[in-house]
């Protein structure tokens, strides 16, 4: 379902993605790990074109990703991206936020674009909260409505940018829940997460990644419990320390 | 001359001219407002020379002197060839000044919406023109309207330039000129002038407050 070959990108001398290759199939989850400053997000962003690339192929379905234009849209509007910092449209309520995307992308009827988005709400918990705007939701709400956001596309796969690193400790299982839901019914996941319990309960794949290369890749419990690289292991043993 | 003697000799004069302030006003504010858009969006698209025409465009009339500007329209453009009314002159020098200042205006209520809304949108599959009309200028809208507010405010007291050519009816500034030419005024009829402008931009102040008071965006 999403396939990079080789892909290579430098933010100007610094070279963040180092002959990245990955593949991911139809319905797997796929944690990616590492240091910070590693290329995680660099790497994830690539995926919908959100960072171009300096060689290298990315290719969605079997075809190549596009470059630009009505095509590229098109193909972003099947990938779901979820942020860390929620990046929710502050003017608009959490109704509007869910259905902007079907009807203004996808052209659907906003009478059941606005039922199908309640029915969204409701399923990750804040449907009571859908006429007001996203500051006057916490944290783990936001991430929440952001996901939903995303489904109301019928993505074929999503993208997870370290989505519980901006929330209080007691938000981060109501996003992970909505997450591990996701995970279970076969949605394909790419997820930049430090949360090892995610890994360990949902995804079928950890790619550790160092340096802007990836190290390691293997079975989640297979991982953590037994790194092979010296890196990996030091990396494990810091983020326990938290 | 009494407040009796100005009232009865130019008060017919004075309600036209300020009528002649407010016509000028709001029709150069509505032309700065869709040009200080369209001049934004150009400094905001994907589109390199558009970009830097703008930022060139808002470089030239926000560091021009507004009254050389309409010497050179009213006095000089006929030479070209071009000729235009007075009221017209002011208008459109109003207007090519007030648009530089408005977006600015625009470009720091786009400021602050921040990349990641516009990389939300973008993943979503809108394309550059929704991203516009659905994120920002909305929200550079309704940021922007204490700022704004200031703006009207400040192309009220520019329209004044309409004092240094031969506008009819006169505009508030150019009838004080006019009555001290004509008598001998004093201070009186500057201070009624005075009243006026400063009685509209309270009026402005408060409708500009209560508006933002509705739209501001929580954050
Ligand atoms: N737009 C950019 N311009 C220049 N350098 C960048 C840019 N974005 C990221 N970088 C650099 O590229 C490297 C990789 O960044 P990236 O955000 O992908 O790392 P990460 O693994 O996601 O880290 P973190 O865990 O801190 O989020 C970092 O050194 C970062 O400073
Ligand atoms: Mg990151």
């Amino acid at each position: 379902m999403i396939e990079l070959r080789h892909v290579q990108k430098h933010f100007g001398d610094l070279h963040v993605l180092k002959d990245i290759n990955l593949k991911v199939e139809k319905g797997e989850v796929v944690v990616l790990i590492g240091p910070s400053g590693s290329g995680k997000s660099t790497l994830c962003r690539t995926i919908n074109r959100l960072e171009t690339i300096d060689s290298g192929e990315i290719l969605i379905d079997g075809k190549p990703l596009p470059q630009e234009g009505k095509e590229l849209a098109a193909t972003r509007a099947e990938i779901g991206m979820v942020f860390q910092s929620f990046n929710l449209f502050a003017h608009k309520t959490i109704l509007d936020n869910v259905t902007m995307g079907p009807v203004e992308v996808l052209h659907r009827d906003r009478k059941e674009a606005e039922a199908e988005a309640m029915e969204l709400l409701r399923r990750v918990g804040v449907a009571e909260q859908a006429k007001k705007v996203p500051a006057q939701l916490s944290g783990g709400q936001q991430q929440r409505v952001a996901i939903a956001r995303s489904l109301a596309m019928h993505p074929k796969a999503m993208l997870f940018d370290e989505p519980t690193s901006a929330l209080d400790p007691e938000m981060i299982n109501e996003v992970l829940d909505v997450m591990v839901g996701l995970a279970r019914e076969g949605m394909t996941m790419v997820v930049v997460t430090h949360e090892m319990s995610f890994a360990r309960r949902v995804s079928d794949r950890v790619e550790f990644m160092a340096d802007g290369q990836i190290l390691e890749e293997g079975d989640p419990n297979e991982f953590f419990d037994h790194p092979k690289t010296e890196r990996a292991r030091e990396f494990l043993e810091s983020i326990k320390g938290h | 001359m009494s407040l009796q003697q100005l009232f009865s000799t130019y008060g017919g004069m004075y309600v036209k001219a300020y009528a002649a302030t407010l016509e000028m006003t709001v029709v150069s504010f509505v032309g700065a407002m869709v040009l200080a858009l369209l001049v934004t969006i150009a400094r905001v698209c994907p589109i390199s020379p558009l970009r830097r025409l703008g930022d060139f465009y808002v470089q030239v009339f926000r560091n021009v002197a507004t009254i050389s500007l309409l010497i050179i329209f009213y006095y000089a453009f006929p030479y070209l060839g071009i000729v235009w009314n007075e009221m017209t002159c002011v208008i459109v020098t109003t207007i090519l000044v007030a648009a530089s200042f408005g977006s600015e205006n625009f470009m720091s209520g786009i400021n602050t919406i921040g990349v990641g809304q516009i990389e939300a949108a973008r993943s979503l599959g809108l394309s550059f023109g929704q991203i516009l009309r659905q994120v920002v200028i909305p929200q550079a809208l309704r940021s922007a309207v204490l700022p704004m507010t200031n703006l009207l405010v400040a192309v009220m007291l520019t329209t004044a330039i309409g004092s240094q050519v031969p506008l009819n009816p006169q505009e508030l500034t150019g009838l004080v000129s006019y009555i001290n030419t004509m008598s001998v005024g004093g201070i009186l009829p500057f201070a009624v002038s005075a009243l006026l402008y400063a009685g509209t931009a309270f009026l402005i102040g408060l409708a500009g407050n209560a508006i933002d008071k509705r739209v501001r965006i929580l954050r």
